[in-house]
């Protein structure tokens, strides 16, 4: 299967900005620079890839874009706003209220169920937890896991979880979700079913998504793919999305 | 309050971990309102019962020459007065002393058998004591003028029994002692008296809680034959309408200097904490004649002690200064109801400073578990800061954490104080054979503790929880995904 979705002209809205982003690890004889001089811009509702080998510096890169690193020298702007700039508590709403995170190890909380898990945003926002809990369950219908709330993620399969943490990563309706190897840990079928839903979300809700990924087809499936190598920008080109075919993956039998 | 959702939740998570690491606050809180308690239903016996510290009884200034006490200053009506405008004094009432030999002989209708001893009594203004027992009006000097109206005998005419309205006057009636018709003469309560030969009231006497505590505690076996017998444990009922005789100028140790012996019937009219400790309390009219009939005309006006009312014990130490700066000096009981206050409040700091050690040293073992549970949640605090959650968020979650525990901790620790209060309350009942002034309980809760204990338990968990809350919420999120 394949699908299309329309390509951001330079004219569309920048949700990031980078400029001159150095980046280093360790000091002195043992400071190694990860991620050197560079710029980069996003556009709102794009749909794309960050890929390059182990160590060439997509998850520091993507860490930086979700304000979870701000040691680094140059600058970096989300929605306008410069991150180092921001006080913690700021910093904090604009995660909060602008960015949803996905994760490779879903990283749920295992403790508290699917749609407590979806909530878990609104703890740290002002909104009301009768609407926080609304907005929940739609999303848990949204991601097909509605006879799957109550559980706990533990009782859930690696798909399952990833769904729960895409519908977390949708909760605050955010302009941009970085998502670090969102399909690693599934198999090739529900890493296609993950794809389908990223598209989806991309087309319904008009999100912007970066993905760390060095799984080709799922940079594959994504219009823009950026090249890392070295901490520099190999290459940044716009393609056609291809998704792969999820007929040809037999779907994995549910978690008992 | 939606982040006490996030508190509850990862309460019930760790609640093994959790439960283990405050049985220390929960034995220290315990300690700490066990030994608080007890400190103050000690020292409210001690102090309230046994001393009644805000009472001040002053005495005059004396020095000791060897065998023999010389006052050099004296308790007369001017110096009274003077005591009586110290600032927190609310009221003044003087004690007089029988300065002459006395004995008592009764006891038969109450214990099964006769006694004679000596007597100690004084005499104090009856006004005083008149509200606090139950036939105040019995209480006063029969010896003294009633007036009345028209002719004839008793209340109708406004006469006390055994008296006769004669000229607007109350006059006694007289009798024959050696007649046998003496009895009837003279209607109960009156008696025929032998030296006056007229009817007379008995004695009104009162006598100190604390008599009938060492005798019901100790003096039923003393005084008994010593044959194992007891003599039976009385109670304030049965004490209150006793009659003895009494003997005055005569006793054990002599005879008065002048004066003949005399002989009254003396009655028991109530109980009183401002009664004489060991003796019985009469009003001072009868003490004041009697000392001037067999003493001298001198010692009408010559008190013994003074007892001063303070308005609050606060009041007490100010007052004991001005009474020094006046020359007289307190009783010897003042200065042993400080020096028992002050140990009691001693040993009580000391148990307090021991169950603060042991909160300490379990607020220290909460700052442990909650650096392991923070530790295990590393990912979690950098997945939460992912979400949105602000450095002040992390630390108002785990500092929730520890102040619901010390909640916990602290309403545990004072429920196991109070049950073990109440184990030593019931063994002393059931074992412990009775003493002087044996409390029913030894303990007194104030809300006060409590809520001090509360409090303590909360800020003690806050505390050690404070140090792994900031490192929690200092943590860097990219750190916290990357390092296990």
């Amino acid at each position: 299967m394949s699908a299309t979705a329309p390509t951001p002209t330079p004219e569309t809205s920048r949700v990031v900005e980078i400029n001159g982003l150095n980046k280093y690890y360790g000091r002195g004889r043992n400071r190694n620079h990860v991620i050197k001089d560079l710029s980069l811009q996003i556009h709102a509702g794009e749909l794309l890839a960050i890929v390059g080998t182990s160590g060439s510096g997509k998850t520091t890169l993507l860490n930086i874009l979700g304000g979870l690193d701000r040691d680094y020298e140059g600058s970096v702007e989300i929605d306008g706003q410069e991150l180092r700039s921001l006080s913690d508590r700021r910093l904090s709403r604009l995660r909060n209220q602008t960015m949803g995170f996905i994760f490779q190890s879903f990283n749920l909380l295992p403790h508290i169920t699917c749609l407590e898990n979806i909530m878990v945003p609104a703890y740290f926002s002002s909104s009301a937890l009768a609407e926080s809990r609304r907005r929940a369950r739609d999303l848990v219908e949204l991601v097909g896991l509605r006879d799957k709330a109550n559980d706990r993620p533990t009782e859930l399969s690696g798909g399952q979880k990833q769904r729960v943490a895409i519908a977390r990563a949708m909760f605050s309706k955010p302009s941009i979700i970085l998502c670090d190897e969102p399909t690693g840990s599934l198999d090739q079928s529900t890493s296609v079913q993950i794809l389908t839903l990223f598209h989806a979300l991309n087309h319904t809700e008009g999100a912007t998504f970066v993905l760390v990924t060095h799984d080709e087809k799922v940079s594959g499936a994504c219009q823009r793919v950026i090249r890392l190598e070295d901490g520099c920008i190999l290459s940044d080109h716009r393609q056609v999305p291809v998704l792969p075919d999820a007929s040809s993956h037999p779907q994995p039998p549910m978690p008992s | 309050m939606k982040l006490a959702r996030l508190v509850l939740q990862n309460l019930i998570r760790n609640r093994k971990n959790l439960f283990f690491s405050s049985i220390g606050l929960v034995v220290g809180i315990s300690t700490f309102v066990f030994f608080v308690a007890l400190g103050q239903g000690v020292q409210t016996v001690v102090l309230e019962d046994i001393f009644v510290i805000r009472q001040v009884e002053v005495v005059p200034r004396s020095f000791d020459l060897a065998i023999t006490q010389t006052s050099i200053s004296r308790l007369d009506p001017r110096a009274i007065d003077r005591l009586a405008s110290i600032d927190g004094v609310v009221k003044v009432y003087p004690k007089m002393k029988f300065t002459f030999p006395a004995w008592a002989t009764g006891g038969e209708e109450i214990l099964g058998k006769n006694f004679r001893a000596e007597v100690v009594a004084d005499g104090v203004p009856p006004e005083i004591i008149r509200d606090e027992i139950e036939r105040g009006e019995a209480f006063r000097d029969w010896d003294a003028d009633f007036t009345c109206r028209g002719e004839g005998t008793g209340a109708e005419v406004g006469c006390p029994e055994g008296r006769r309205c004669i000229d607007g006057h109350c006059t006694k009636l007289p009798c024959n002692p050696d007649s046998p018709e003496r009895f009837s003469l003279c209607k109960a309560p009156t008696y025929c008296a032998e030296d006056t030969r007229t009817c007379e009231m008995p004695l009104p006497t009162v006598v100190n809680p604390t008599l009938l505590a060492v005798y019901n505690s100790s003096l039923t076996t003393a005084l008994a034959a010593g044959d194992g017998a007891r003599l039976p444990k009385l109670t304030e009922d049965a004490i209150i309408g006793f009659t003895f005789d009494i003997e005055l100028g005569r006793s054990y140790l002599g005879t008065s200097a002048q004066g003949d012996p005399i002989k009254r019937r003396a009655q028991v009219v109530g109980f009183s904490t401002k009664a004489i400790q060991v003796g019985f309390t009469l009003p001072i009219q009868y003490v004041k004649r009697y000392n001037a009939r067999f003493t001298g005309e001198r010692m009408r006006n010559e008190y013994h002690s003074v007892i001063l009312v303070a308005e609050s014990n606060d009041r007490v130490a100010a007052i004991t200064k001005a009474v020094k700066e006046l020359g007289y000096d307190l009783d010897a009981k003042h200065a042993q109801a400080e020096r028992l206050g002050l140990v009691i409040t001693i040993v009580t700091l000391i148990f307090t400073f021991i169950s603060l050690l042991i909160v300490t040293i379990s607020a220290i073992n909460i700052a442990h578990t909650f650096l392991m549970i923070i530790a295990e949640r590393r990912r979690e605090i950098g997945i939460l800061r992912a979400l949105g959650a602000s450095r002040n968020h992390i630390r108002t979650v785990i500092l929730g954490e520890a102040a619901f525990l010390g909640v916990l901790g602290g309403t545990l620790g004072i429920l196991v104080g109070i049950a073990a209060a109440r184990l030593v309350d019931y063994l002393s009942a059931a074992y412990v054979p009775d003493f002087p002034f044996k409390p029913q309980s030894y303990f007194i809760f104030e809300t006060s503790h409590l809520v001090t204990a509360i409090a303590a338990a909360i800020l003690f968990c806050i505390v050690g929880a404070f140090m792994p809350a900031s490192r929690a919420a200092n943590m860097e999120p990219a750190r916290a995904f990357t390092t296990q």
